[in-house]
């Protein structure tokens, strides 16, 4: 019989097996000047983890990485990807509502931003029962850096992970 | 074939009533970039300078000329982002991106996915 040496956060993970929690980001128009439309399915071929840890989240929009430095992007170097997708849990027995907010921009070869702020893509609000898991969608890819933002009421910690895609798009 | 970014423009740009691409030509058979057949994507994005909206137009050719264009407006406020995803119907060896309306600064970055073997 073998023993098998496993973090608390990947217990914890295994044992939170429950339905997934899904919410939809209320994105912004994306213009699209071309024949994109007859291309409907997207078949991921690689996948990458952009960031993974754990927020404690509280009234004020903070950063996955807990910051609330606005001008601090969460990742950076996200330009392969065509799609990013935020999953996680939040610990605690009372119901979850996080809200959440995903931030993009785009920079020049030094990694300087082309101009002050951020393009909001959406936002959205992650309402699930006690110990559920989560996924948000993130569709508009290929910008350089992204700020993903949290906040909630009741003060939770929030256990995430963001993945990054590229795939096919098949006709 | 899977695809990886390829950073073929930065810069800046004053936008006027006459028709010029992001290199600030204005001979409309000049191309922006040349060598595209493996791209098949593009997104372009960047900040505008003021409120009014930009007129662009994205014409997809070969040495003989222009084959494909499209069209549209970048809307937004002053300073605020932009993002347009082109994706040509088949593969061109070269591109022009033309913008025109009042005058005002662009700040803008075209990114191409372009195909890789694997």
């Amino acid at each position: 019989m073998s023993a098998e040496r496993i973090t608390r956060r990947e217990m914890l993970k295994r044992l939170v097996i429950a339905p997934v929690g899904a919410a939809v980001l209320t994105t912004l128009e994306v213009r699209e000047a071309s024949a994109a439309a007859l291309q409907r399915y997207y078949a991921p071929y690689f996948v990458a983890v952009l960031w993974e840890g754990r927020t404690r989240c509280d009234s004020l929009w903070r950063s996955l990485k807990g910051d609330v430095v606005a001008i601090l992007p969460t990742v950076q170097g996200a330009t392969p990807y065509d799609r990013l997708y935020w999953t996680g849990y939040a610990l605690g027995n009372a119901p979850v509502n996080v809200d959440m907010r995903v931030l993009a921009r785009a920079v020049d070869h030094n990694g300087v931003p082309l101009g002050s702020g951020w393009r909001e893509i959406g936002q959205a609000t992650i309402q699930t029962p006690p110990m559920r898991w989560f996924r948000v969608e993130i569709p508009e890819g290929h910008w350089d850096e992204y700020r993903l933002e949290v906040r909630s009421a009741t003060p939770r910690l929030v256990y995430s992970r963001l993945i990054g895609s590229q795939g096919y798009w098949r006709e | 074939m899977r695809t990886q970014p390829l950073t073929l423009y930065v810069g800046t740009l004053q936008v006027e009533a006459t028709p010029k691409d992001v290199l600030n030509q204005a001979e409309p058979l000049a191309p922006t970039f040349v060598n595209a057949e493996r791209c098949r994507a593009f997104y372009w994005t960047g900040v505008k300078g003021s409120d009014a909206p930009i007129a662009y137009t994205i014409r997809a050719g070969n040495a003989a000329g222009w084959q494909w264009s499209a069209s549209g407006q970048i809307t937004g406020n002053a300073r605020g982002w932009f993002r347009v995803v082109i994706k040509p119907p088949a593969p061109y060896d070269r591109y022009r991106f033309e913008v025109s309306g009042a005058p005002q600064t662009l700040h803008s970055k075209i990114t191409g996915a372009e195909e890789v073997a694997e």
